[in-house]
């Protein structure tokens, strides 16, 4: 028998920042989605849409595990997002680049969860700059600069299971840096 | 409770305040060889109650132990026993044996396993090596001057690119590179080139002379011309992706001259990891220079990290406009951890285990 460690990071952004595709790059159980046919501004987008959260978990043996949950995008479930957040390691913000104002949603993200970002770790990826690139990754960091936080920014592919755990990693190495040194070396 | 960094407080200062004593604030790497399923699994939970230690047990030889538990009932014992010192020698190693069998150089605890024997012989480990187990202090340099080469950023690849950015962007033009295949900086702030990556990677290396290279705005109709009569592919990349990378690879563990090991540096933002070439790399030295102002002498020291590394790192940096020397531009950023306390072991298996997977193991 051994030490039972578990923890949670919660993944958030807008609508169809890609989330529930984010948590299946990272997980390693098939994710489970509580996704259902949206009835909103949300149907010329896409099919489905998560109505409570999606769940996953990265094993790390010894009954040690992180679980990942995935926040609801729409504002209207916003009253979840500082249930969720309680406890957490860490939180990943990913905004979609094609949406129509994407810095306005990352400012009301950051809003939203603005007392626990003072002291949790966290990071941005921007999804779909393939597909839009008429916000740059620069015009984030400013906003992101202007309201103290000097946090990783990346571009990245919700599908890529590469992309996903660089950003997880800029994650820790705001916690502990020696840690990611000693992994990476 | 987090420290602000000013320029008053010196990095060992900023440093130790992310690490104020708190119990479970520390990890202790244990790594054992040839112990039980049995004897590791109640290691694992009645060690961080009796050490007020987060405990991580490992058993791979590659990795960095704070201290070794060994068994000598193993065959070969003594023999592989060598190797370990050897490949450990400032980790201290606790022999545990069934026989009164005590090895030159190390503690010993007798079998069956006491656990009262054992956490005194840690505790002795630990008070006569005050640094296990503690995240890395780092002590003020006082200006000391590290031996690092250096080189002319202006006389290498990096340099040519640099220049034709910079004209780019002042002139909003669009500015072409060439002698050494083309380099096209467009208005979008993309590059676009018929060289692949591993072709610019060799042209890093040598010293280009002015006469061979030439750099000049061309209008949109001569950049539809010139990508038409292309029959080469083209490769486009971010500007700052490219710049980051080149200058990586004309560093070869060298500073761009003017550069000092002594001084304190910091970042002014995070590079875009996924784009890069070394990706997990850049993470891993961002999360040091975005901390706080840190001297490449401090950085190496304490986190033991090869001053090459930290070089070709900084030198990127330096290209791409995010290094700072301006010790207050690091107090105005967040300082995070909040949720660090008693989760160094955990964390430490996750980086691992993200790490593996971008590596592809």
């Amino acid at each position: 028998m051994s030490t039972k460690e578990n923890y949670k990071i919660i993944i958030s952004g807008p609508v169809g920042a890609g989330k529930t595709t984010a948590i299946a790059a990272l997980s390693d159980i098939s994710p489970v989605k509580t996704d259902t046919a949206p009835t909103d501004e949300v149907l010329s987008l896409k099919d489905s849409t998560t109505v409570a959260m999606d769940y996953g978990t990265i094993d790390l043996g010894g009954n040690s595990k992180i679980h990942l949950y995935g926040t609801p995008g729409q504002e209207r479930f916003d009253f979840m997002w500082d249930i969720m957040l309680e406890g957490t390691l860490g939180l990943i913000l990913l905004m979609n680049n094609t949406r129509p104002d994407p810095l306005k949603d990352l400012d009301t993200f950051l809003s939203a969860f603005s007392k626990a970002l003072d002291t949790m770790p966290f990071c941005v990826g921007i999804t779909h700059m393939d597909e839009s690139c008429s916000t740059h990754i620069d015009a984030y960091r400013q906003i992101l600069s202007e309201k103290g936080h000097m946090v990783p920014v990346f571009s990245v592919d919700g599908r890529s299971k590469e992309d996903m755990n660089i950003l997880l990693m800029a994650m820790l190495g705001q916690i502990e840096p020696q840690m990611v040194i000693q992994a990476t070396s | 409770m987090y420290l602000r960094h000013t320029a008053e407080t010196s990095a060992a200062e900023y440093r130790q305040s992310l690490h104020m004593p708190m119990s479970n604030d520390k990890n202790l790497v244990i790594m054992t060889a040839g112990l039980t399923r049995s004897e590791k699994n109640s290691l694992e939970i009645l060690l961080p109650r009796r050490l007020q230690y987060d405990i991580s047990i490992v058993e791979r030889a590659g990795s960095d132990p704070d201290i070794i538990l060994y068994c000598l009932d193993q065959a070969d014992a003594q023999y592989n026993l060598q190797h370990i010192k050897d490949a450990h020698f400032r980790t201290p190693i606790i022999c545990l044996s069934h026989n009164d069998t005590p090895h030159e150089g190390t503690a010993f605890v007798k079998r069956p396993i006491k656990v009262d024997q054992l956490v005194k012989a840690i505790d002795k480990a630990l008070e006569d090596n005050p640094t296990i187990g503690k995240a890395p202090v780092i002590q003020p340099s006082a200006h000391k001057e590290i031996d690092a080469p250096h080189f002319h950023m202006g006389e290498k690849l990096i340099g040519k690119l640099l220049e034709a950015r910079k004209i780019s962007t002042s002139s909003n033009q669009n500015v072409l590179v060439e002698g050494i295949g083309f380099f096209l900086f467009r208005k979008d702030g993309n590059v676009y080139t018929n060289n692949k990556k591993n072709t610019i990677r060799s042209m890093c290396v040598p010293t280009l002379y002015s006469g061979s290279i030439t750099t000049m705005v061309i209008s949109e109709n001569q950049v539809n011309k010139l990508l038409k009569k292309q029959n080469k592919p083209i490769y486009g990349y971010s500007t700052e992706a490219l710049l980051w990378d080149v200058a990586g690879w004309c560093s070869r563990g060298a500073l761009p001259k003017g550069l000092q090991t002594s001084k304190p540096l910091t970042i002014t933002m995070w590079p875009n990891c996924t784009e890069l070439a070394n990706s997990l790399g850049a993470v891993a030295m961002s999360s040091i220079f975005a901390q706080g102002a840190i001297s490449i002498a401090d950085a190496a020291e304490a986190y033991d990290v090869p001053v090459s590394t930290l070089s070709v790192y900084i030198t990127s940096c330096h290209a791409t406009g995010i290094l700072s020397t301006n010790h207050k531009g690091a107090s105005s950023s967040k300082k995070k951890g909040g949720q660090r306390k008693g989760k160094t072991g955990i964390l430490g298996k996750l980086a691992r285990r993200l790490a593996n997977r971008v590596f592809g193991k």
